[in-house]
């Protein structure tokens, strides 16, 4: 298939089932039915749990491998978590450790 | 209807800066990743979804197969089944009904839980504009970060990381915010070992399996701490 149409494959999945689970509450529970206590548990810790796996997620290809690419990564991770931790704003947590990493894989991992 | 522009307009400024700077780095990655303008455009106006914004930049590069795309869509944007629940009753008078359904987002979805009845104002054709403008910052965004990555010449390897800083950034919010720390702890741990045992390619679908058994066998203990005061 060639890469465009798989690519618009892609998106187009992405988009109706991000549509769907947008829809699911309406048809489901639109009845005046009321939501099982198991559904609401899980819409609650399933997000932060989603969450920390997508950490790991991110750091997949270089972690098995113990690749050069790793530590730069695990550093900048570090970085994030401190300044988020401690100041708790989006853009210096976000800007800083990636430019942390910017420079790391220039300088001193390479 | 202007007393109501302007009240739905002000509700959204923080949203306009969020999305704006989010969707202008995912656009930014899109280009760096090789891709046009025109993708951005296409995936930010039909998804409308910041994680999965960045995902796709990923599946870009190394498409995976159309199950895998689904699985994770799914997981990843499950909490939008939960959203809708507050708002059954308020949307079902809206004639934009579908289209509100459809750019259901966390920010619109919180912005709109927290509407107040305000004198002279349509909150329902608040909740449309609410909803239309945050479409259009996010499509604005995604697209101009794009556009504006092309003509950088400037080598940006490396910042693709700011994917990565998201997730961290997000995780520390719901770290501070959670009394139970165990679904976090969970998430880690099953996806560590899995990514060991199994490889990068193999090991989402089990620890995710996994990391939801756990949660609903922990489910009394996660309960009892979220109870305390």
């Amino acid at each position: 298939m060639p890469q465009t149409l798989y690519l618009s494959l892609i998106v187009a999945s992405i988009a109706i089932c991000t549509f769907l689970l947008r829809l699911c509450p309406f048809i489901i529970f639109g009845r005046g039915n009321s939501t099982p206590k198991n559904v609401i548990f899980l819409g609650n810790v399933l997000p932060t749990a989603m969450i920390a796996i997508l950490i790991i997620y991110c750091l997949k290809g270089d972690t098995t491998s113990f690749s050069p690419n790793l530590y730069p990564q695990l550093i900048s991770c570090a970085a994030a978590f401190l300044l988020h931790y401690k100041f708790g704003s989006t853009l210096l947590s976000i800007g800083c450790s990636t430019a942390l990493y910017m420079i790391l894989i220039r300088t001193v991992f390479i | 209807m202007k007393k109501t522009f302007i009240f739905a307009f002000k509700k959204s400024i923080p949203v306009m800066l969020g999305y704006l700077f989010m969707g202008f780095a995912a656009g930014i990655l899109m280009s760096e990743a090789g891709f046009g303008w025109i993708w951005s455009f296409a995936s930010s106006a039909s998804i409308i979804s910041g994680t999965m914004q960045f995902i796709i930049v990923d599946f870009f590069k190394n498409p995976p197969a159309i199950a895998t795309v689904i699985i994770m869509t799914l997981l990843i944007n499950c909490r939008y089944m939960f959203y809708g629940l507050s708002f059954i009753d308020k949307f079902k008078k809206m004639k934009s009904r579908p289209y509100m359904i459809f750019t259901l987002t966390d920010e619109t979805y919180s912005i709109m839980c927290a509407f107040k009845e305000t004198e002279g104002v349509d909150l329902k054709k608040a909740s449309f504009l609410l909803a239309f403008l945050d479409h259009m910052y996010w499509i604005i965004g995604c697209t101009s970060g794009t556009i504006v990555g092309d003509l950088i010449t400037y080598d940006l390897t490396g910042i693709e990381f700011s994917m990565t800083a998201l997730f961290i950034v997000v995780f520390v919010e719901q770290w501070k915010s959670a009394k139970s720390h165990m679904p976090q702890i969970i998430g880690i741990i099953s996806a560590i070992i899995f990514l060991f045992v199994l490889g990068p390619s193999k090991f989402l679908l089990p620890t995710l399996v996994v990391t939801i058994s756990l949660l609903m066998l922990l489910k009394p203990k996660i309960l009892i701490k979220e109870e305390e005061k």
